[in-house]
């Protein structure tokens, strides 16, 4: 036994993605999106940020002392690590320009349907954020966010979120191009699974983000959270646009 | 006269042999994956919600590796018995969280085999499985297939027989 723990652990050590000894709780391993980041209609906090906020696009990175300014427009919410959001359109291997007020629905519809590449590099550290039960429940009030169920697809029919599209976090580059191929990268993104400690809704968001999705959060306390608070819940398949 | 019989099967170095085989190539088999892939076999064992959070990481990096060697150790004859003494006490602990997260009614998987891609959920076919595990290891403890803690008289006497 004593020989086992030694080898593993020492084989963990030399692993590239080497697991941490002490798991942290998932709530502690990023930051939460604020409202306003998610409901771009919502004011920013404070009117002095303000004008600030509109000359950059903020990154959330939840592991950078980002400046707080940054944090108060409702632009990008999927964090990135590295600053710049054009940088992580690139690392997603997005051909998207930046937008301009030029740019014609014509210009932007061409640049949708240019194939996108598989993303070159997903170890870039992007990272989606986590959203409050409150806050969700507001964006789908609202209607502006797209729930994706990370579960198989026989708890999705179980019971999901009204409106959600299932996407079995396991099963990505599969289901994919048929759920998500033809939502705007821009499209607000909710993701959930299980229950707090359930990694699937993290990876899976980590994972549009890393597809070119800007704009990806996290619904911590997954679906039994959502049913605790008394949001509703709807079964079976989700019923075609 | 069947007490005799069943004893002789159970005492056949054949059949030792083939318990040996298949119980250390299960065992050989869960370790891989588990050792390929820490964070999936980490996030199952979360899911029984057995271990404190701080100690399921370690638990995930250390276990599989018991595994291993205790397959390893079966498949190559030294120390048997220990060796499936342990595999017996490891699935006694599988059947102990597989009953306990039925109990509570957590629809999850098992982590078992985290190769294959048909990710078994707790139920009572894993219990049988591991049921049968332990009926194979029955053989092994007796001590039958190898030779460790023999004297040569007592080999000699058990050759006669």
């Amino acid at each position: 036994m004593a020989a086992a723990a030694a080898i593993g652990l020492a084989y963990n050590e030399l692993r590239a993605d080497k697991l941490p000894l002490i798991r942290a709780p998932l709530r502690e391993t990023r930051r939460v999106a604020k409202l306003e980041q998610l409901m771009p209609s919502v004011p920013p906090v404070t009117e002095s940020q303000e004008s600030d906020d509109m000359k950059e696009e903020p990154s959330l990175g939840p592991a950078q002392e980002e400046p707080p300014k940054a944090e108060k427009t409702g632009k990008p919410v999927a964090a990135k690590l590295e600053p710049k959001a054009e940088t992580a359109r690139r690392i997603a291997g997005d051909q998207e320009r930046p937008v301009s007020s030029a740019e014609t629905p014509a210009d932007r519809k061409a640049v949708e349907e240019k194939p996108l590449k598989e993303p070159e590099n997903t170890d870039q550290n992007v990272q989606a954020l986590f959203t409050t039960l409150e806050d969700a429940k507001a964006c789908f009030d609202s209607k502006t966010a797209l729930f994706v169920d990370a579960r198989p697809a026989e708890d999705y029919q179980a019971e999901h979120v009204p409106g959600a599209v299932s996407l079995y976090s396991e099963k990505l580059s599969e289901l994919y191009d048929a759920v998500l191929g033809a939502t705007p990268k821009d499209k607000l993104l909710v993701t959930y699974c299980s229950d707090p400690e359930c990694s699937a809704a993290v990876e899976l968001a980590d994972q549009l983000v890393a597809r070119g999705h800007t704009r990806v959060v996290i619904l911590l306390e997954g679906l039994p959270g959502w049913k605790s608070a008394g949001y509703p819940t709807v079964s079976g398949k989700a019923s075609p646009k | 006269m069947k007490s005799r019989s069943i004893s002789r099967i159970f005492s056949s170095r054949g059949l030792a042999v083939v318990c040996r085989v298949v119980v250390a190539g299960v065992f050989i088999y869960a370790a891989v994956g588990k050792i390929q892939d820490p964070a999936e076999f980490a996030d199952a064992v979360m899911g029984f919600r057995i271990l404190p959070l701080q100690f399921v990481n370690i638990f995930a990096i250390i276990l599989p590796w018991v595994e291993l060697i205790g397959g390893v150790c079966l498949l190559s004859g030294v120390l048997v018995t220990s060796s499936a003494l342990l595999l017996v006490a490891l699935n006694v602990m599988f059947m102990f969280a597989v009953g306990s997260a039925m109990a509570r009614g957590l629809d999850i998987e098992c982590g078992c085999f985290t190769l294959s891609q048909a990710h078994a959920k707790v139920g009572w076919s894993l219990l049988a499985r591991d049921v049968a595990i332990i009926l194979l290891c029955l053989p092994l403890l007796s001590g039958i297939a190898g030779r460790e803690g023999k004297s040569k008289e007592q080999q000699a006497m058990s050759d006669e027989q």
